[in-house]
């Protein structure tokens, strides 16, 4: 580097923009909405990290985004933290953004971006040393004058729901996707150059932007979140000419926390060290013991308590005789009296906790009291300040120290209950809340049922007659419960014909299937024989219309008469009135004599079973032709 | 010797190469000759200088004097076995497979006559042994060394490739998807299944697939049981591929009959078969992902300087002009120009040309980067460069071949201007013909095949 620091320009002077408003409210109650970006995080607020990765990196120039009521706190803390005293640090907040999209709109309008820009949220934490990173974004820039932005990711190796399709060579998005499930790649993608199909890749939330993302966000109001952006930019490539490539982060370690479950991952990452040199004795006065353990400044600790590995104890705290810490964060000036078991537990700063009290895979909000023998645990929330009286049990529960709207159940005068169900405020909100709070819990419980639910798309994979089949008999059994008119029923079934490309033929054999085999196997079980028949009666007789759309002609009565055999044969109970069904179905005109006489005389399937059959339909069948002779010679009487 | 063996070979050379019928109209494809050889000593060379000491060659009946006699001048040390088929049948490569199916009682490999290529054999085979894989498929990278830019003889027509697209895990290269560019319209569906069981798929569509493949016994024994399949690639492979995704994989069959749909009752199931033979594999915890699984193909991507199926013109082409840079054998002095040739040029460039025995080429005639096989007749007054001149070509005087392909005893008369030109077998061109970017055959004869 021949260029020297003193002579840079303003122009070239690398700029980093800090989003540091999430517009989540993922933290309450333990933090308020717009402080989540102070939720601490091992003892230090969260935006913390991303200021520290910004300045490990040597980039001094940091817009940071605030919204106007965190803005004090913002700039007290960054002028109070010994290690800032660096960045050159330019406050931008607005009270109208309500999307990240709106802060970058926020951004082209106070045209506060002169160069290519590291554009993160304050809630990233790891380690990333972002020149390189950004020079090589220059590089690209000289061979796709249409590159934007180039996005990190962290590489993982679990499986995160959001799919991505990159050119082998260039790392450039081609495709992004971020439901479950099997996606449509157009064709032209693949033949043009060999792609990957990444499903490993955790977001890292920093992208390294040029100059011309602000204005995209301007011209496009649409775009609400990186997400939208990047849709919107690969649908109208054409139309905006603009690229987005991705960077992979192999070693080192960048991660995101953005809920409690991502809280939970990060700071058991700390601990274990992978976040170096972000780790607790060096970003804070802490020594280290063995096992993980963190010990502030000025501990008072019993001699007979017991401090457990990966745990953090912050300074001036006190722990009693008898305490049990294990894998949790306590926090600055905590009081921890005498027999308190903690665990996987995150308490915030100032928390007083009494004598016999549990608290496990909980979070403890600031300046907490918790009374004697109290047990909080799974999932519980405490807010600020909240009291808890003593022997209190609460599980998977968030409590508020104030009444916010009226609705919340009172435990004191200092703890409400925050209901999610009561909750109807603001739909989307509480949708936010209750799905972290259930993945949590999911974390916390065990893995069982993540496991069920991947057996579960395993399992959903047949192929296309089976579809057809299971979905027609939804439609049914929904057609019949909600009383749906047959005509809808029909069309119902024909776009899942036409979805699984099933022919006329075999749908109406699986169409009859299905409407023999509604009931559920203990169902099927409580029935006698007359109940059932009645039942089924009854379900013909609804879906009418149905059969009589679908079985038209000899061909189709064929089919529906080979289903009927096919039913029987695994449904006892339909064994014994099968002769009544069909009959039934010939008194109402869907099946044709011809037709059944035709079944009937068909012996070349030799089973026992079809020969057994046929024997039972012999009655029906000697009638059927006397009826038919003695039609025959009315006709005749007619003509003659 | 070792009676052990860990592979046997199947070389399937009863392909009829319907891809280049202007050329195999008489003659099998895989006695065309690259360099002064016929097609099919290159994969067998190849399997010699691995150490394989016995092949199967499969062959259509009506060629397999020929190709016997032929493939017997080569001089291999190892033992061949030729297993005629009836030609008349068309038979898949799947069903010649099943055709030899009680000589297989090892694990087999099996190679197509038309790949041409220096790579390890060990390589691909130890990726087989690695991985315990159940099918190992070799593909070339294609991407680099395009350099070689030639016109193909013949009237000029777009070089239209059927693409297949391919699916592996990146890291670990287990062939996950088999396709065809054609199965699809405008978007390729990726099943869920797919996505869940690899993170990091690659999907290529420049690959060559060599044909190559390396199979467990059991595969053998399922295609055996199951007829509807009659070739390796189009109905066996993707059939695999794809089952690895199924349920049954996930190790969920264990031991509990069949209770599912009434179809599946005389299918011989894929999963049953495995089970019986690699019951180790179970145990195999190795990888974590595949640990379990019955079924795990794997693709082994090699990145060599030559690696061509000469199934097309284009690839006829190609590998002729490259065949010299090959490093499978030596090709010395004797080699390429044989001593019973008789040559009286004196514009002979002997480092780029390729002369069969007992051939004989006049004084007076300027001969360049071509190959000529064997009992050809080259007159004086005649200039033949980049050219392939089949056996018993007979070219009389002032004629100009300029990359042609003359196949086997045709006639070029005598004053003939030819230039990027295909002369089919026994054909006789008349005096004086100018020809260009033509095919030259007798119409009659390309029509009954």
């Amino acid at each position: 580097m021949s260029s020297n620091n003193t002579n840079l320009e303003k122009q070239d002077i690398l700029q980093a923009v800090v989003v540091a408003s999430f517009f989540h409210k993922n933290f309450w109650p333990a933090v308020d909405k717009d402080h989540s970006c102070f939720v601490p995080l091992v003892n230090k607020p969260l935006l913390y990290y991303a200021l520290n990765m910004l300045d490990s990196s040597d980039i001094t120039e940091v817009v940071i985004f605030c919204s106007s009521s965190t803005a004090d706190r913002t700039k007290s803390f960054v002028r109070d933290t010994p290690g800032f005293h660096r960045l050159n640090v330019i406050y931008t907040s607005s009270d109208t953004c309500r999307s990240f999209g709106d802060v970058i709109r926020h951004l082209d309008s106070c045209a506060l971006i002169r160069n290519d820009f590291v554009l993160l949220w304050g809630n990233v934490v790891g380690k990333l040393s972002l020149l390189p990173l950004v020079k090589s974004f220059k590089d690209l820039r000289k061979k796709d004058k249409g590159a934007v932005m180039t996005l990190v990711y962290q590489q993982g190796d679990a499986d995160t729901g959001q799919t991505l399709v990159l050119s082998s060579q260039t790392n450039r998005i081609l495709f992004h996707n971020k439901k479950k499930g099997k996606i449509n790649l157009p064709l032209e993608l693949v033949l043009n150059e060999s792609v990957k199909i990444r499903r490993d890749l955790n977001e890292t939330n920093i992208a390294i932007c040029s100059t011309a993302v602000p204005p995209l966000f301007a011209d496009n109001f649409d775009f609400q979140t990186k997400d939208d952006f990047i849709k919107g930019l690969l649908i109208n490539e054409e139309i905006l000419n603009s690229t987005l490539y991705v960077h992979v982060v192999q070693d080192g370690y960048v991660n995101e926390v953005f809920d409690w479950p991502s809280y939970q991952k990060v700071t058991h990452d700390i601990l274990h060290r992978w976040t170096y040199p972000q780790v607790p004795e060096i970003i804070g006065k802490y020594s280290l013991r063995y096992g993980n353990i963190y010990f502030g400044d000025n501990l008072k600790l019993a001699l007979t308590c017991d401090v457990g590995n990966d745990t953090v104890i912050g300074s001036d705290s006190k722990l009693g005789n008898g305490t049990r810490i294990l894998k949790s964060v306590i926090g600055k000036n905590c009081t921890i009296s005498d027999n308190v078991t903690i665990e996987n537990s995150y308490l915030f700063d100032g928390v007083t906790i009494k004598n016999n009290c549990v608290i496990k895979f909980s979070v403890i909000g600031e300046n907490c009291t918790i009374k004697e023998k109290s047990e909080i645990s799974d999932s519980c929330i405490l807010g600020s300040g909240v009291l808890i009286e003593p022997n209190t049990v609460l599980q998977q529960h968030r409590i508020h120290s104030s009444n916010l709207n009226n609705k919340m159940k009172k435990l004191n005068s200092k703890a409400f209950i925050y209901n999610v169900e009561n909750d109807s405020d603001s739909d989307e909100e509480q949708e936010v809340n209750g799905l972290t709070y259930r993945k949590r819990s999911l974390t916390v419980s065990s893995c069982s049922s993540s496991d069920d639910d991947n057996s579960s798309i395993a399992a959903s994979i047949p192929d296309d007659t089976c579809m057809f089949y299971s979905e027609v008999v939804d439609s049914l059994i929904r057609g019949f419960e909600d009383h749906v008119h047959c005509d809808n029923l029909i069309l119902e079934i024909n776009s899942s014909r036409y979805a699984y490309n099933i022919n006329y033929r075999e749908a109406n054999f699986h169409m009859i299937r299905a409407m023999l085999t509604l009931n559920s196997k203990a169902e099927l079980e409580a029935l006698n024989q007359v109940r059932y028949y009645t039942q089924l009666l009854s379900k013909l007789d609804y879906f009418l219309p149905v059969l009589k759309n679908y079985i038209k002609n000899i061909d189709s009565c064929e089919d529906c008469l080979s289903a009927i055999e096919d039913v029987a044969k695994g449904e006892e109970l339909l064994n014994t009135v099968v002769v009544k069904v069909i009959h039934h179905l010939y008194d109402v005109n869907i099946l044709s004599e011809e037709s059944i006489l035709k079944w009937h005389k068909k012996e070349e399937d030799t089973s026992q079973f079809a020969k057994n059959i046929r024997q039972k339909t012999n009655k029906l069948i000697e009638w059927l032709k006397e009826a038919e002779e003695e039609e025959s010679e009315s006709d005749e009487d007619d003509s003659s | 010797m070792q009676n052990w063996l860990e592979f046997q070979a199947v070389v399937m050379a009863a392909g009829k190469g319907s891809r280049i019928p202007e050329m195999t109209a008489t003659k099998p494809k895989c006695l065309l000759p690259v360099g002064n050889k016929p097609m099919i000593y290159y994969p067998l060379k190849l399997l010699e200088n691995a150490g394989f000491s016995e092949t199967k060659i499969i062959v259509a009946d009506n060629y397999a004097s020929d190709i016997q006699e032929e493939v017997d001048r080569l001089g291999f040390e190892m033992n061949l076995s030729f297993v005629p088929i009836p030609s008349d049948e068309d038979w898949g490569t799947s069903d010649s497979l099943r055709h030899i199916s009680d000589f297989i009682i090892t694990d087999v490999i099996v190679l197509s006559c038309d790949l041409i290529t220096d790579v390890d054999l060990h390589e691909v085979l130890n990726t087989y042994r690695k991985n315990n894989a159940s099918l190992v498929s070799l593909y070339f990278s294609t991407s680099k060394d395009e350099q070689c830019v030639f016109t193909v003889p013949g009237p000029k027509s777009k070089n239209k490739l059927e693409k297949d697209i391919i699916g592996y895990d990146s890291k670990t290269s287990r062939l996950l998807l088999m396709a065809s560019a054609s199965d699809y319209e405008e978007t390729m569906p990726l099943s869920s299944s797919l996505l869940n069981k690899c993170l990091n798929l690659s999907l290529c569509s420049n690959l060559l697939d060599s044909h190559m493949y390396i199979m467990k016994r059991w595969i053998i024994d399922y295609l055996s049981k199951n007829k509807s399949m009659a070739t390796l690639k189009g109905e066996l492979l993707p059939f695999v591929v794809k089952e690895q995704l199924s349920k049954h994989v996930q190790g969920q069959a264990k031991g509990k009959p069949n209770e599912s749909l009434d179809e599946n009752d005389e299918k011989v199931d894929i999963f049953n078969i495995p089970k019986e033979f690699n019951i180790s594999s179970l145990y195999d915890v190795g990888n974590k992902s595949c640990a379990g699984d019955l079924l795990k193909c794997y693709a082994c991507i090699m990145d060599s300087n030559i690696g061509v199926r000469a199934n097309t013109l284009f690839d006829y082409c190609r590998i002729n002009k490259i065949i010299t840079k090959l490093n499978l054998n030596l090709e010395d002095e004797k080699d390429k120009i044989s001593p019973e040739a008789e040559i009286l040029s004196n514009q002979f460039e002997k480092n780029t040309c390729f002369v069969g025995p007992h051939t004989k080429i006049m004084e007076k005639t300027s001969i360049k980067s071509s190959n000529i096989g064997s009992r050809c007749i080259i007159n004086p007054k005649t200039r033949i460069t980049d050219c392939i001149l089949m056996n018993g070509v007979i070219i009389e005087e002032r004629c100009v071949l300029q990359n042609c392909i003359v196949c086997h005893d045709a006639i070029i008369s005598a004053g003939c201007e030819l230039k990027d030109c295909l002369i089919s077998g026994n054909f006789k061109v008349p005096t004086g013909g100018k020809h260009y970017n033509e095919v030259l055959t007798a119409i009659d004869r390309l029509m009954e095949i």
